[in-house]
C-alpha cells in the first residue's frame, strides 16, 4: 500500500501501540531504533532514556479522548545505545464503530536539529549573560542607518536612559553630552564611519542633572552588508573624580607643605630665638603669608583691656582703628563666643550694624574682608586674636583656615609661654627683692632705719621717682621715711592729709592706683596740692593692723604711669614687712633696753649673782662674784664655785642643793673666801628656780650676799638683848630693894609714894643717860650733874640763880659707875632742894670738880674730885642728923662700896660739904674743856 | 661647917654683889635670919682675897660684878669647895656652860627663894672633911 511504500521510503521508524500505550505492538526501527516484531510490554526502558520516561508517560496521560493525534519531541535510546532526539507522531486507529483499536505512528530522528537549536540557544545565552553581566554598555551601531542595532541592558545604568530610547534615536544622544565634549564625540562618529576604532571620554548629562564621565571605545564590525561598529561604554566617573581629586590634592599638598614648612620654621625659630615684640612681628607676618592676606594683626586680651602686640600691612596709623573694628565685630557676637570670626565683606554687612570702619577707613585703603581667629591657651583661656584683612571681599580656603588654626595654636602657646616667662621673671625678681629686703629690714636696728631702707629699695625696684611711708598711728599722719628724691614739700600736712584721705576713702581694701591727670576719684580740692608736690601718679598700699590703718606706703612718679596689680601687691608686701620688721625692731629694742637694765642691775647691786642648773652646777656668775672671790667666770662654772666656799661648809652646801625644790628653794648661809688667800666671810645664799610651764625647774637664779655685818649685828643684838635683860633684872632688883627700904623708912604711904617716885624718876633718867652711854658716847660728869639738877629745877643752865658749877666739861664716867654716881647726885640735889641750900633763897650751892692723879697710883689712872658745897643757910644739926636717912647712907656707903670712891660727908652749921673722889677713865684731850658751865658766882 | 642647914642660923655666908642697895638689903635680911654674913664684896678680887682669910660655908654671888663676870671668884670657891648660889639678870642659858650644874637664881629674886637656893646649895655639897 501507499502506507507501506511510504514506510519503506521513510527514514522514520514506525510503530503501533495498544490503546493505552502500555504495549508496543511493533517497531520498525528504520535503522536507528531497535526493531520489535513481537508486542513488547516494557518498551519504555528499551526506547526511552531514564529521564524521559516520566515525561513521556505524562504526555500519554494528557491525551484527551477527543484528540486523535499525539505528537511529542523527546529523547530516545537509539539502537546503538546512544541518545538521540525524535519527534513521535501517532494517530488513533479506530474500527468502524469509532472505537480506538490501537495507536499507529512514527518516530522521526531530529537529533541534528535539536543539536543546532541547542548550540544556538547556548550561544545566545552566553551573549545575553555576558552583556547583562557587563557593567559597561555594549552596543552595536548601524552606521548606515545611524541606528542602534543592539544595546546591552547596562545602558540604563551607564547612560541613564532605557535602551529603547537609544534605539529610537541615536541623534538625541548628542544632546545628552556635556557641551564641551560634543565636538569630540562628533569626531569619533566620523572616524567610526571611516571604519576606524575610536576611544573617547565624554561627560554625559543625566536626566537628574548630574554629570557622569564615560569612556567610549568602538571598533568596526566588518561582517554584514551594513557598515556597523560595536562599542563599549564605561562609567569612569569615580576614576575621573579620583584623578581630579588626586591632582587637586597634589597641589593642595604642595601648598600645605609650603605652609607647614613656614609654620615649622616659624615655630622652631620663634621658640629658639624670638622674644617679645619680634616674636609678635613674626607671628603676624606669618599669618599674613599663610592666608594670603593684605594685613594682619595680633591683639591680646587682659583683665584691663586689649593690647595690639603687632601688626603688618595696615596703612600708617590705621592699625588702632582696625583693632577697634575687630573688637567691635567680636563684641557684636554672642558673649563668650570664641569661634573664628569671618566677615567676607564688611561692605555687605547689614546697614543696621554700622561700624567705626567707615570713618576709620576714609581716605585710606579700604579693607573689606576680615577674618579673626582666637588664641586660646591650653587651658581654654582666651589670650587674644589674630586677625587678617583683605582689600577685596575674601573667603578663605579651608586649608588656609586650618593653617591659620595651627598658627593660632602656636601663637597661643608662644604668647602663653612668653607671658609665663615674663611672669616668672617678674616673680623671681620680686621674690629676690622681697627676700633681700626682708634680710635688710631684719638687720635694721630701729623703725626709722627700716622705713628708710624699705622706701629706698622699693624706689629702685619700681624705678619710680619717690617712695615714702606715712605713719598713721599717731594723731596726725606723719611722713616717716625720706630719701634724696623726696621734697620737703611732701612732708607738709597739706600734702599728706589729702593723700591719706584719698587712700582711705577710695580704697577700703588694701591698695589704690591713681593717675593724677585721669583719675576722677581724686577730689578737685586735693588735686592741685598733689600736682604741686610733683605727684603725677601714685600707687599706694594701706597697711592695716587689726583692720585699723597704721601706715601708708606710697610710690609715686612725676609722670602718669601704669601701675599694675603686681606693683600694688608689691607695695602691700613691702608694707607688711615694714610693719613686721618695725614691730620686731621695737620688741628687740625693748629686749635690749630690758637687758641693759638687767645688766646695770646685776652689775650694780652688791649681791653676787649667778645662774645654775639643778644640783648647783653654775652656768654663769656675775662680775661681783668674780671680783669678790677672784675666780674667773670659767673657774666659777660647774661646781668650781665651791672652791671659794669654806671647806667646812661645802658638804652642807651640797646637801642643801640636793634638797632644793621649787617649793623649798635654796636658802643657806655659808662662808665664802675673799679673793685668793683672803678671809672667809659669811654669806647668805638664796636661789629660786625658773620653772617651765610644766613646773620643772629650768634653771636657778641665785644671790649670794655678804652677811658679815649682819652676822655681827645679829651677834651684837643677841648680846644686847641679854645685856638688856640682865640690866633690867638688876634694875628691878634695885627698885625692889629701894622700895623695901623706903617702905621701912617712910612714916606713911604718901611719903613713900613721893620718895619712891623721885627715886624711880632718877633711875629712869639714869637709864636714859645709860642708853646714850651704850651708844658709845659715854657720859660726862657735867652732863650727869646738870641732868640731876635740872630734874630738881636747879640747873644753872636753866637760869637757877643759887647754883654755881665749876669744872671741866666732858670728863667721862665709867658706864658701870654712872648709875651709882647719878644716885648719889640725885640724893644730894634732893636733899639740897628739900632741906639744904636751895630750900632757902639765901642759900648757895657750889659744885666744883676736877681731874687729878693720886699719888702712888699707876700711870694713866685718873680720878675725879667733886666738891659739893652748900652755904648760906642755918642748919638745925640735931634735926638734920635725926633725918640722916637713906640718901646719905647711899652716898656714904654705896659709893665706896661700888666705886671704890672716897667720900667725906660733913654737915656743918652753914650747910653741907661733901667731897667725893672716884676713879674715871683717862682723859681724851678733845673731850674736855677747862671752862666750866656758866652760872652766878 | 657651922650652923643649921635648915634655918641657916650660924651659917657663914659670903655675899658678892656689886649693887650696894641689893647687897645691903640681903645682908640685913640674912642677918635677921641668924646668918653670919662674913663679907660683903662688890668686886671679885676682894672677895677672892677674903676667902683666904675667912671661913665661909656658902656664897651668894652676882654673876656680873662691876661689869665683869665673876669667874675668878667661882674658880676660888670651887677651889675651896665652897658651895654657892649664882644670882644674875642673865637667863641660865646665857651663862657659860660650867654654870649648868650650879644653883642659879634669876633676878629679881624673892629673898625666900634665895634662902631656899642657899639651902639647896649647902645640901648639894658634901661636907668638907
Amino acid at each position: 500500500m501507499d502506507l507501506e511504500a511510504m514506510e519503506a521510503l521513510s527514514e522514520s521508524a514506525r510503530f503501533a501501540m495498544n490503546t493505552d500505550w502500555s504495549v508496543l505492538q511493533y517497531m520498525h526501527g528504520a535503522g536507528f531504533l531497535a526493531d520489535a516484531t513481537q508486542p513488547l510490554a516494557g518498551w519504555h526502558a528499551t526506547y526511552l532514556p531514564y529521564g524521559e520516561i516520566a515525561r513521556f508517560k505524562a504526555a500519554i496521560r494528557e491525551i484527551d479522548a477527543g484528540v486523535d493525534v499525539f505528537s511529542l519531541e523527546h529523547r530516545v535510546l537509539r539502537r546503538d545505545g546512544s541518545e538521540g532526539w525524535v519527534i513521535t507522531r501517532a494517530v488513533r486507529s479506530m474500527d468502524a464503530d469509532g472505537v480506538t483499536q490501537a495507536w499507529v505512528g512514527g518516530c522521526t530522528d531530529i537529533s541534528d536539529r535539536k543539536q543546532a537549536e541547542q548550540a544556538l540557544r547556548d550561544s545566545e545565552e552566553r551573549f545575553r549573560t555576558l552583556t547583562e553581566a557587563l557593567e559597561d554598555v555594549f552596543y552595536i551601531l548601524d552606521l548606515d542607518e545611524a541606528r542602534m542595532e543592539y544595546v546591552s541592558p547596562a545602558c540604563e545604568h551607564v547612560w541613564g536612559r532605557p535602551a529603547e530610547l537609544l534605539k529610537e534615536s541615536a541623534e538625541d544622544f548628542l544632546q545628552w553630552l556635556h557641551p564641551g565634549d560634543r565636538a569630540a564625540w562628533k569626531e569619533a562618529g566620523r572616524n567610526q564611519r571611516r571604519g576606524l576604532a575610536t576611544a573617547i571620554e565624554y561627560r554625559l548629562l543625566l536626566p537628574d542633572g548630574t554629570c557622569r564621565w564615560i569612556a567610549d571605545r568602538s571598533f568596526p564590525i566588518p561582517t554584514g552588508t551594513h557598515h556597523r561598529c560595536g562599542g563599549v561604554a564605561t562609567d569612569i566617573t569615580h576614576r575621573k573624580e579620583a584623578e581630579l581629586a588626586l591632582r587637586a590634592s597634589r597641589k593642595e599638598l604642595a601648598l600645605e607643605a609650603d605652609a607647614l614648612r613656614l609654620l615649622q620654621r616659624l615655630s622652631t625659630e620663634l621658640i629658639r630665638d624670638s622674644r617679645g615684640s619680634s616674636l609678635y612681628e613674626r607671628l603676624v607676618q606669618t599669618a599674613r603669608v599663610l592666608i594670603r592676606a593684605d594685613a594682619a594683626m595680633l591683639q591680646t586680651v587682659h583683665e584691663d583691656g586689649w593690647q595690639v602686640l603687632a601688626h603688618t600691612g595696615f596703612p600708617v596709623g590705621m592699625e588702632e582703628a582696625w583693632a577697634r573694628q575687630v573688637r567691635t565685630e567680636l563684641a557684636r557676637r554672642k558673649r563668650g563666643t570664641r569661634s573664628r570670626l569671618v566677615v567676607e565683606d564688611v561692605a555687605k554687612r547689614s546697614p543696621e550694624a554700622p561700624t567705626e570702619l567707615d570713618d576709620a577707613a576714609e581716605g585710606s585703603v579700604f579693607l573689606r574682608g576680615v577674618l579673626a581667629a582666637p588664641l586660646l591657651s591650653r587651658s581654654g583661656r582666651l589670650l587674644g586674636w589674630i586677625s587678617t584683612h583683605w582689600r577685596q571681599p575674601h573667603a578663605a580656603l579651608d586649608r588656609e583656615l586650618r593653617q591659620l588654626d595651627i598658627l593660632c595654636r602656636q601663637a597661643a602657646d608662644l604668647i602663653e609661654r612668653e607671658s609665663h616667662e615674663a611672669r616668672l621673671t617678674r616673680y623671681v625678681g620680686r621674690t629676690a627683692f622681697l627676700l633681700e629686703l626682708t634680710d635688710v629690714l631684719g638687720r635694721a636696728q630701729d623703725e626709722g632705719e627700716i622705713e628708710h631702707a624699705a622706701c629706698r629699695r622699693l624706689r629702685n625696684h619700681l624705678h619710680c621717682d619717690r617712695v615714702f611711708y606715712i605713719d598713721m598711728r599717731g594723731e596726725q599722719p606723719t611722713l616717716r621715711a625720706s630719701h634724696p628724691g623726696l621734697d620737703a614739700d611732701m612732708a607738709r600736712p597739706e600734702f599728706i592729709i589729702p593723700l591719706v584721705e584719698h587712700m582711705l576713702d577710695h580704697c577700703p581694701e588694701e591698695a589704690s592706683v591713681a593717675n593724677m591727670t585721669a583719675d576722677p576719684d581724686i577730689g578737685m580740692a586735693a588735686r592741685p596740692r598733689l600736682c604741686l608736690a610733683g605727684l603725677g601718679s601714685f600707687a599706694g598700699a594701706v597697711i592695716r593692723r587689726q583692720r585699723r590703718p597704721v601706715g601708708l606706703l606710697v610710690a609715686c612718679d612725676r609722670e602718669p604711669r601704669t601701675w599694675n596689680n603686681e606693683d600694688v601687691l608689691l607695695l602691700r608686701e613691702v608694707g607688711a614687712r615694714v610693719m613686721e620688721s618695725s614691730a620686731r625692731a621695737g620688741a628687740r629694742r625693748a629686749v635690749r633696753e630690758s637687758e641693759e637694765r638687767l645688766r646695770v642691775l646685776t652689775e650694780g647691786i652688791p649681791q653676787l649673782l649667778w645662774r645654775s642648773s639643778a644640783g648647783g652646777a653654775w652656768t654663769w656668775s656675775s662680775g661681783q662674784w668674780q671680783k669678790w672671790t677672784g675666780q674667773s667666770l670659767s673657774q666659777s662654772l660647774g661646781e668650781g664655785w665651791l672652791a671659794a666656799v669654806h671647806p667646812q661648809d661645802r658638804d652642807r652646801v651640797r646637801e642643801a642643793w640636793t634638797q632644793a625644790t621649787a617649793e623649798a628653794p635654796l636658802d643657806i648661809e655659808f662662808r665664802v673666801r675673799r679673793a685668793e688667800g683672803g678671809p672667809h666671810v659669811w654669806h647668805h645664799t638664796r636661789a629660786l628656780p625658773l620653772c617651765s610651764e610644766s613646773g620643772s625647774a629650768l634653771e636657778w637664779l641665785g644671790t649670794t650676799t655678804d652677811i658679815k655685818e649682819l652676822k655681827h649685828l645679829q651677834q651684837r643684838q643677841a648680846l644686847m638683848v641679854t645685856e638688856l635683860e640682865h640690866r633690867t633684872r638688876n634694875l628691878l632688883s634695885v627698885v625692889m630693894s629701894v622700895a623695901d627700904r623706903m617702905a621701912a623708912a617712910s612714916p606713911d604711904l604718901q611719903t613713900f609714894s613721893e620718895r619712891f617716885r623721885e627715886q624711880v624718876s632718877a633711875l629712869a633718867r639714869v637709864q636714859g643717860l645709860m642708853g646714850a652711854c651704850r651708844l658709845g658716847q659715854g657720859i660726862a660728869f657735867d652732863e650727869l650733874l646738870d641732868s640731876e639738877l635740872a630734874a630738881m629745877g636747879a640747873s644753872p643752865s636753866t637760869g637757877h640763880p643759887q647754883v654755881k658749877l665749876s669744872g671741866p666739861r666732858g670728863v667721862k664716867l665709867e658706864a658701870t659707875t654712872v648709875q651709882t654716881v647719878a644716885f648719889a647726885l640725885h640724893e644730894l640735889a634732893t636733899n639740897a632742894v628739900k632741906h639744904g641750900a636751895l630750900s632757902r633763897p639765901q642759900g648757895r650751892l657750889c659744885v666744883t670738880w676736877r681731874r687729878f692723879v693720886p699719888t702712888g697710883q699707876p700711870d694713866g689712872e685718873t680720878w675725879l674730885r667733886v666738891h659739893w658745897q652748900e652755904r648760906g643757910i642755918e642748919v638745925d644739926l640735931a634735926q638734920a642728923n635725926a633725918r640722916r636717912g637713906y640718901g646719905r647712907e647711899l652716898i656714904e656707903h654705896a659709893l665706896p662700896y661700888q666705886l671704890d670712891a672716897h667720900v667725906r660727908y660733913r654737915l656743918g652749921a652753914n650747910g653741907l660739904s661733901c667731897h667725893i673722889e672716884l676713879p674715871v677713865p683717862a682723859a681724851v684731850a678733845a673731850d674736855e674743856r677747862a671752862t666750866a658751865p656758866g652760872g652766878p658766882a | 661647917m657651922t650652923g643649921d642647914i635648915r634655918t641657916l642660923a650660924g651659917v657663914r655666908l659670903l655675899l658678892a654683889e656689886d649693887e650696894f642697895v641689893l647687897a645691903d638689903a640681903w645682908r640685913c635680911a640674912f642677918e635677921a635670919q641668924g646668918v653670919s654674913v662674913v663679907g660683903l664684896y662688890a668686886k671679885a678680887a676682894t672677895a677672892v682675897a677674903a676667902l683666904d682669910v675667912q671661913t665661909v660655908d656658902v656664897a651668894v654671888i652676882d654673876y656680873d660684878l662691876g661689869g665683869t663676870p665673876c669667874l675668878p671668884l667661882i674658880d676660888a670657891l670651887d677651889h675651896h669647895g665652897i658651895p654657892y648660889v649664882v644670882v644674875s639678870g642673865y637667863d641660865t642659858a646665857a651663862l657659860p656652860a660650867r654654870f649648868a650644874g650650879a644653883t642659879h637664881c634669876l633676878k629679881p629674886v624673892r629673898f625666900a627663894d634665895l634662902v631656899k637656893a642657899v639651902q639647896r646649895a649647902l645640901a648639894s655639897r658634901p661636907r668638907r672633911p
